[in-house]
């Protein structure tokens, strides 16, 4: 395992609203997820995420609901809205023409 | 859109709840922070090392937290009070320009508020009523009004309406105690009320059927007003008998106070059974006769009925009687009408449309006129500040953010200057109230309810003007400030008007549609001034001074027609003694008074085409004395005489235009006309009197009328003409105290000079009313063009002092400098004067059913008011233009 990938600017939003697209998540478990599912490559920058996480609730892309967590404590769970399960499809289609395209152009020579 | 839905509330949370949202992220960044320590605790670290590990890799909560907080600062609302706090500094650091434009804008606006608020209580405001919408005026032609008969057909075989219900208005005395006073009643059917979805305030609404059989006793419901100005809202007087016009009659209950009846703008005082026709009003044939034509039809649509389907439901009926009763309902439609729409109800007429559209026009006129001034100073004020734009911008304000700067400030201004068109708006409805009042209250007995208050339409009518307005006024001067360009203007000085659009400017634009709005104001103000002049310039047919006309009607107190003419000779008798009496006479009604009835009238020797009615003429009862009181001319044969009684054989006597329609080029004397069949009976005609009013309201053009004998055709209601050598208002005392000693309990139904009659509600108050509005906003229009026009002249010669200097160091006289800044104002006038001909023209010929005979495109008005308007403002670019002549020319080349 070598040292985890910063991520690339502006995908953030992207991995964010991935991850909770599937259930109802926590900041830190939406952090958790990432690492994971990355097999640790993409590591959130924690100071990061809040602000993600603010600023998609504000633009109404996410909303956020208080409940327990699994050890009895609160948290708060974020999850997708209808407008935002729209914007996740638009822009995963975006971020995979990006990547085909980059990859042809790395393909070349 | 949906994310509206997310975004709103939590848009609210951030704003209102500050101290939640903020706790909030607090507990969400702890779990983070303990989540993180657990697992550093989990890795081995001690939990101390874990604590500050964990608040490293976050980043610091504070910062972390303050960058969420900016996430939520991007906040519209938050901006908007923003921009309002600095329109309101700004507001104030230009206090004294803000009042000026303020008032301007509520010039404007209150005239708009005022008219509105008119117009709303006249014609939009619905019934108060149970759901309003669904109330139709069912409109009988040619009539207008339904017989009973007819109304139980169509309620029986219509399946549109739920309900028809109908009323009949009329007049009254009402007595209790001794004390008779006139009274104003709907007679109405049994289930008036109740298909209304009126409830009582007290006791009990007629029943359906209650008070539609012969027989039945009087019952009486009393309006809220009635009921507190004559008892004072004496609860006990429910199942108390009253007389009205001395037939006894039942107090069942009393209408709740926003239920007025169904009449246009009167407050009825109250509601007879159906029975008071026959009972009060004497219309024997009133169950049975279809040709008895006293009711006025409403219905309540059934739900889910459309007005068409509704409509064509009531042509299948109308059909169908018209097969049944051909003698009768053989031409009979019935047209459905929403309520609203047939106002001023019943006299169903869409000429009140056609002026209430036009008064809306007028004062939109003077709006866009105090706009433009407006639009004026700010694009000027514009120029000033675009520094200011230009420091912000630099400062990182983008340019919608400037924009919505701009236009938050001048909608603070309309803002307030809608709050003051407000204030204005109520101050000019109370005036015009009174200045009705005025001419109402004299002229009878009879409560006018016109209500003008302010209700949610006529807010939504002004806030829509403020907006309006706010926007037009903005947008300019907002795209200016958001085009800035920071470089020039910073290096400038701030003095550049790059505003160029052509030689004189967007500023000179406005101009031209300022002279031209207010020259269309001006033109219609003229018109109706001219149209209020010829109306008062013509001919009468009487003569009105020192006539006063005195309104009785004996049945009110149960005589019957012997009673009633001995009591009125009587009458006649003792007022022709009175000191100041130079003579008296009766007839049924006068010019400018009470409606006069019509009769079908039949030639002799003419028959009729089959198939065709007989046309109808309206005429009055007179007696011999009327045409020696009234001073009406007569232009040949004799008046009547004392023997034309009973006995003798009957005459009349035509005017020109009946002598014209009837017997075209012939002399109508000794000719004979019947108004009951072509065979007769046939009354002579014995004079001829000369054209003037004779309608109950001011007409422009003569109607053929015609004159019976009083003692031939005798009335119960009549009225006293009297004419003085003192102000005939003095001797209505002495009137009084003569009917009191002949007939105690006797109401007088009017008393009125023949002159209140003449500037009263139907006389020439309306076009002096017209006249007066239109004035006020022509003058208005006016001032607002004239300080338009030295706003512009003087700012364009302050911004040409610089070349004024050079060219008067280079030898330009004075009047060179005076020619040039004058001609910039003139030459914008004159524009503005064309295109505003242009626009009145278009705009006179929808006034042309208003005017009394007056051209629309009437000559005078057209040039008199353009060169009043050239003159005024060549006078308003004249000052600037000589203090422009002072300009030193050294200080004017130093400047700056």
């Amino acid at each position: 395992m070598g040292k985890p990938t910063d991520l690339v600017q502006g995908t953030l939003d992207l991995l964010i609203l991935k991850t909770v697209a599937l259930e109802p998540m926590h900041g830190w478990g939406i952090a958790q997820r990432i690492r994971q599912v990355s097999k640790e490559v993409l590591q959130v920058n924690q100071g990061a995420l809040y602000p993600a996480l603010h600023r998609l609730e504000q633009s109404g892309w996410i909303k956020a609901k208080w409940r327990e967590s699994d050890n009895n404590r609160r948290a708060k769970y974020y999850s997708l809205t209808p407008a935002g399960r729209n914007y996740l499809e638009q822009e995963e289609t975006n971020w995979k023409r990006l990547s085909t395209a980059i990859g042809l152009v790395l393909e070349m020579s | 859109m949906m994310r509206w839905l997310y975004k709103l509330p939590l848009r609210f949370r951030s704003l209102f709840r500050k101290n939640r949202v903020e706790r909030e992220l607090s507990d969400e960044l702890g779990f983070h922070l303990e989540k993180l320590i657990e697992e550093k605790v989990a890795k081995g670290m001690t939990a101390e090392e874990a604590r500050y590990a964990a608040l490293r890799e976050l980043g610091g909560v504070d910062q972390v937290k303050e960058e969420c907080r900016d996430m939520r600062r991007v906040n519209f609302i938050e901006t908007t009070i923003q921009d309002i706090r600095y329109g309101l500094r700004m507001a104030g650091k230009w206090r004294g320009l803000t009042t000026i434009l303020a008032i301007t804008l509520a010039l404007g606006i209150g005239v708009n508020t005022a008219i509105f608020s008119v117009l709303n209580g006249w014609l939009l405001r619905p019934l108060p009523v149970r759901a309003p919408e669904q109330i139709m005026v069912l409109a009988y032609a040619p009539e207008s009004k339904f017989s009973y008969p007819d109304l139980l057909d169509f309620e029986k075989q219509t399946d549109a309406f739920s309900e028809l219900f109908a009323y009949a208005p009329g007049g009254a005395g009402f007595s209790t105690g001794g004390v008779a006073t006139e009274f104003a009643y709907s007679a109405v059917t049994g289930n008036y009320l109740s298909a209304l979805g009126v409830k009582p305030l007290l006791g009990r609404l007629l029943l359906p059927g209650e008070g539609e059989k012969p027989g039945e006793e009087l019952l009486l419901v009393l309006g809220y007003s009635f009921w507190q100005k004559r008892f004072g809202g004496d609860a006990a007087i429910v199942g108390k008998r009253v007389l009205i016009n001395g037939k006894p009659a039942m107090i069942i209950g009393v209408a709740p106070k926003e239920f007025h009846g169904t009449f246009f703008a009167i407050d009825m005082d109250g509601y007879l059974s159906l029975n008071a026709v026959p009972l009060v009003q004497g219309s024997s044939g009133f169950w049975t006769d279809r040709r008895d034509r006293e009711l006025e039809t409403l219905g309540r649509l059934k739900p889910g009925v459309s007005l068409t389907r509704a409509q064509s439901s009531l042509n299948v009926i109308a059909r169908r009687l018209a097969a049944q009763y051909p003698a009768t309902d053989k031409d009979a439609t019935v047209r459905v009408i929403p309520e609203r729409m047939a106002r001023p109800a019943p006299f169903v007429t869409n000429f009140v449309a056609v002026i209430a559209s036009l008064f809306l026009v007028l004062p939109a006129l003077v709006l866009l006129l105090a706009c433009l001034n407006v639009a004026n100073i700010l694009l000027a004020r514009a120029t000033v500040r675009l520094r200011e734009m230009a420091i912000r911008a630099a400062l990182g304000a983008g340019r919608g953010r400037l924009i919505r700067q701009m236009l938050t400030e001048t909608l603070l201004l309309t803002l307030l200057g809608g709050i003051g068109g407000v204030v204005l708006g109520e101050w000019a409805i109370s005036a015009t109230g009174s200045m009705l009042h005025s001419v109402t209250s004299t002229s009878s007995n009879i409560a006018y309810r016109l209500d003008s208050s302010f209700d949610w339409r006529v807010f939504a009518y002004t806030l829509g003007a403020v907006v309006l307005s706010g926007i037009f006024l903005g947008i300019w001067p907002a795209f200016r400030a958001g085009g800035v360009d920071v470089n020039t203007v910073l290096h400038e000085g701030g003095r550049s008007d790059s505003a160029g659009v052509g030689r004189h400017g967007v500023r000179g634009v406005l101009l031209v549609a300022q002279v031209a709005g207010s020259l269309m104001l001006l033109i219609v103000a003229g018109l109706f001034v001219r149209s209020l002049e010829r109306a008062e310039h013509m001919y009468l047919g009487f003569d009105p001074d020192h006539v006063l006309n005195v309104m009785l009607d004996a049945r009110q107190i149960g005589y019957d027609e012997v009673h009633a003419k001995a009591f009125y000779q009587e009458l006649e008798n003792r007022v022709r003694a009175l000191p100041g009496v130079q003579s008296a006479s009766l007839a049924f009604t006068v010019p400018l008074g009470m409606p006069s009835p019509g009769s079908s009238i039949y030639v002799e020797g003419h028959p009729l085409p089959p198939g065709q009615l007989a046309p109808g003429v309206a005429f009055n009862r007179i007696d011999p004395a009327y045409f020696e009181t009234m001073r009406a001319p007569l232009l040949e044969g004799r008046t009547f005489r004392d023997s034309d009684n009973e006995t003798a054989p009957p005459v009349a006597i035509v005017d020109q235009t009946m002598a014209k329609e009837f017997w075209p080029n012939q002399d109508p004397i000794g000719k004979r006309f019947s108004m009951k069949s072509p065979a007769g009976p046939f009354i002579e005609v014995v004079g001829l009197a000369r054209d003037g009013q004779t309608d109950w309201h001011f007409s422009l053009d003569p109607h053929a009328y015609f004159y019976l004998p009083l003692a031939q055709n005798f009335a119960t209601f009549l009225s006293l003409q009297v004419r003085t050598t003192v102000p005939p208002e003095s001797l209505v005392r002495g009137m009084q105290e003569q009917i009191r000693d002949l007939a105690p309990d006797l109401p007088i139904f009017d008393a009125r000079t023949m002159q209140q009659g003449v500037h009263g509600l139907t006389g020439l108050f309306m076009f002096r009313l017209a006249a007066t509005l239109a004035g006020v906003m022509g003058l208005l229009g006016l001032t607002l063009a004239t300080v338009g026009v030295y706003g512009v002249v003087s700012f364009g010669a302050a911004q040409r002092t610089r070349e004024i200097g050079i060219r008067m160091a280079l030898g330009a006289t004075r009047s060179n400098v005076l020619v040039a800044v004058v001609r910039q104002g003139f030459e914008l006038t004159l524009i503005g004067i064309a295109s505003g001909l242009v626009g009145a023209f278009a705009l006179s010929r929808l006034l042309r059913s208003m005017l009394a005979g007056v051209n629309p495109g009437d000559p005078g008005t057209f040039i008199g008011v353009s060169l009043l308007l050239l003159t005024v403002a060549l006078l308003a670019s004249y000052i600037p233009a000589r203090r422009a002549t002072k300009v030193d020319p050294m200080v004017a080349l130093r400047y700056e």
